[in-house]
């Protein structure tokens, strides 16, 4: 360890200006009116991703918070909305590739229905279930396109852009993707 | 089922998150944007003076210190040192793509006055691989630019479509898109799947920094399909460094890298005067150090060097974030903002 070393202290931090203000104003409002909005669809769409309720809503905190810090340069809801979903569909896959094997096969920290009501309602329950791990089972570019194309309704371009992929590629992994999803649940009573 | 194939599938996506009923986070998010904010005002106050080197100490919001540094720490050449990147308990960075040695096709072949020459602060065993990242918060900056991670060696076209080892980055070449590459007429020509972006220009930028980097070349890449023939794709040209690349870049440390004392971090930044402000940052987003530094050379037209020596004196172990970042006098309020690097590391 390096120790001793000589340091001087000068006092350097300025009062804040009435632009600093103002811009921290419209970030914490962007995020109480975003919030508002897509909160629950982003959990959901990060479920379709991730399968855990609780990874969902922390990938979707993050993103608030990392919308937050980019409000300056985004400015616009439209905008940070695009973000946002971008960022969501990024960070989900991020947990993904860093969630270990093992844990990737235990048992979810948190049911995604915790109440086992009457057998109508446990076959609906199964049914959805079936669907995730559906999902689950599909690449990864194939399962965020549909999540994407079937649960937010983007079109093509808007897919594009949020991949960052070309249009062709999301038309190709959403063709690919849509047939395997029907290949795995082929058989299921759905 | 119903005829409509797509209504099906909509149905079906629409019902099996249907009952997901997500806990309020928003007291949290408003908790972690109040610190962000104050991160973010902190730093305005950075002074840096002359080739003086000013650091904070990081507990105390309002204090900045003037940390003498000694030796070979003044100095900004970003070459790599062996000993300390040898001595980097690096113990989450190998990758399963990168067990092997770089590929065979990884020196052009043909000319053997252009070995491979490392890039600037290449850490040996390595591959420079240029990332997507998001670009800088200020209003005129672009959305995404590339950042420069030093991966374990391996083929390069194989590490563009993998996962990056750094979460914070993405690649925009998907599995499978890219082929093979070799050198032919003094270009590289690069194989494509009929099934690739290649009119993303910052998809082919990522291409032609990471081929040129990993070769220590400045051939221009010429992609092909691989099935087409007769389609010609225009030769990708290296665009400007400032123009596509972060303007801050940490080269060592990597992701998940663990230390157990002090240690030098390396990078290369251009922004306002050279600074380079780097924290470290705990889970709550709090700084328990931070530091200053100049990027060498004082060029306007390209990434400089810059070294910082992280003292870990007092930090208590546990899981971090290294972040740097360029200086921005205008406070996000134009122009490009300020860039920004960041590692996860452990200290012990």
């Amino acid at each position: 360890m390096t120790r001793g070393r000589a340091r001087s202290h000068l006092s350097a931090v300025p009062a804040e200006g009435p632009a600093e203000a103002s811009r921290a104003w419209d970030a914490d409002a962007a995020v109480e009116a975003l919030y508002a909005a897509h909160w629950r669809r982003l959990v959901r769409l990060s479920v379709l991703l991730v399968r855990d309720v609780g990874t969902a809503e922390e990938v979707v905190q993050d993103a608030f918070v990392a919308m937050h810090g980019h409000w300056n340069r985004l400015r616009d809801p439209d905008k940070a909305a695009a973000y946002l979903r971008q960022t969501v569909v990024n960070r989900s896959r991020s947990v993904l590739r860093h969630r270990g094997v093992v844990e990737r096969h235990a048992a979810r920290e948190r049911p995604l229905e915790p109440d086992v009501p009457a057998d109508a309602d446990v076959l609906a329950r199964d049914r959805r279930e079936q669907v995730l791990d559906a999902l689950r089972a599909l690449p990864q570019r194939q399962r965020e396109v549909l999540a994407l194309r079937y649960y937010l309704d983007l079109s093509e371009a808007d897919i594009a852009d949020t991949l960052g992929i070309s249009r062709g590629a999301v038309k190709s992994h959403a063709s690919r993707g849509a047939a395997a999803l029907r290949a795995h649940l082929d058989g299921a009573d759905l | 089922m119903s005829h409509d194939p797509d209504d099906d599938l909509r149905r079906l996506l629409d019902d099996a998150v249907s009952r997901v009923e997500p806990a309020d986070r928003l007291g949290e998010i408003r908790e972690r944007t109040r610190t962000t904010s104050a991160v973010t005002s902190r730093r305005r106050g950075w002074l840096v003076a002359g080739g003086g080197v000013l650091a904070a100490a990081a507990a105390a919001a309002v204090v900045v210190a003037v940390v003498t540094t000694s030796g070979t720490d003044d100095g900004l050449d970003e070459a790599a040192d062996p000993a300390t990147s040898a001595s980097t308990p690096a113990s989450t960075t190998a990758s399963t793509t990168a067990s092997g040695p770089p590929a065979a096709g990884l020196s052009p072949s043909g000319d053997p006055s252009r070995s491979v020459a490392p890039e600037p602060g290449q850490p040996a065993g390595t591959t420079p691989v240029y990332y997507v990242g998001d670009g800088p918060d200020g209003p005129d900056a672009p959305a995404e630019v590339l950042y420069r991670y030093f991966e374990p060696a391996a083929d390069p076209l194989e590490l563009l479509m993998s996962e990056p080892t750094d979460p914070d980055y993405r690649t925009l070449w998907p599995e499978g898109s890219l082929l093979s590459f070799s050198e032919e007429d003094g270009r590289f020509v690069v194989l494509v799947d009929g099934d690739t972006p290649v009119d993303d220009e910052l998809a082919r930028q990522q291409l032609v920094y990471t081929l040129q980097g990993a070769t220590g070349s400045d051939l221009t890449v010429q992609l092909q399909y691989a099935d087409d023939i007769g389609i010609t794709i225009p030769p990708i040209e290296r665009a400007p460094e400032l123009d596509v690349l972060s303007h801050m870049s940490i080269s060592d440390p990597g992701e998940d890298f663990v230390y157990d004392d002090d240690f030098t971090a390396r990078g290369r930044a251009n922004g306002f005067e050279g600074t380079v402000f780097c924290q470290l940052l705990d889970a709550d987003g709090e700084d328990v150090w931070s530091g200053a530094a100049i990027a060498g050379g004082l060029l306007d037209s390209t990434m400089n060097p810059w070294r910082l020596r992280v003292d870990l004196d007092g930090v208590a172990p546990g899981r971090y974030t290294f972040r740097c970042q360029t200086d921005d006098p205008t406070g996000g309020a134009e122009g490009r903002g300020s860039d920004v690097d960041t590692r996860t590391i452990t200290v012990e």
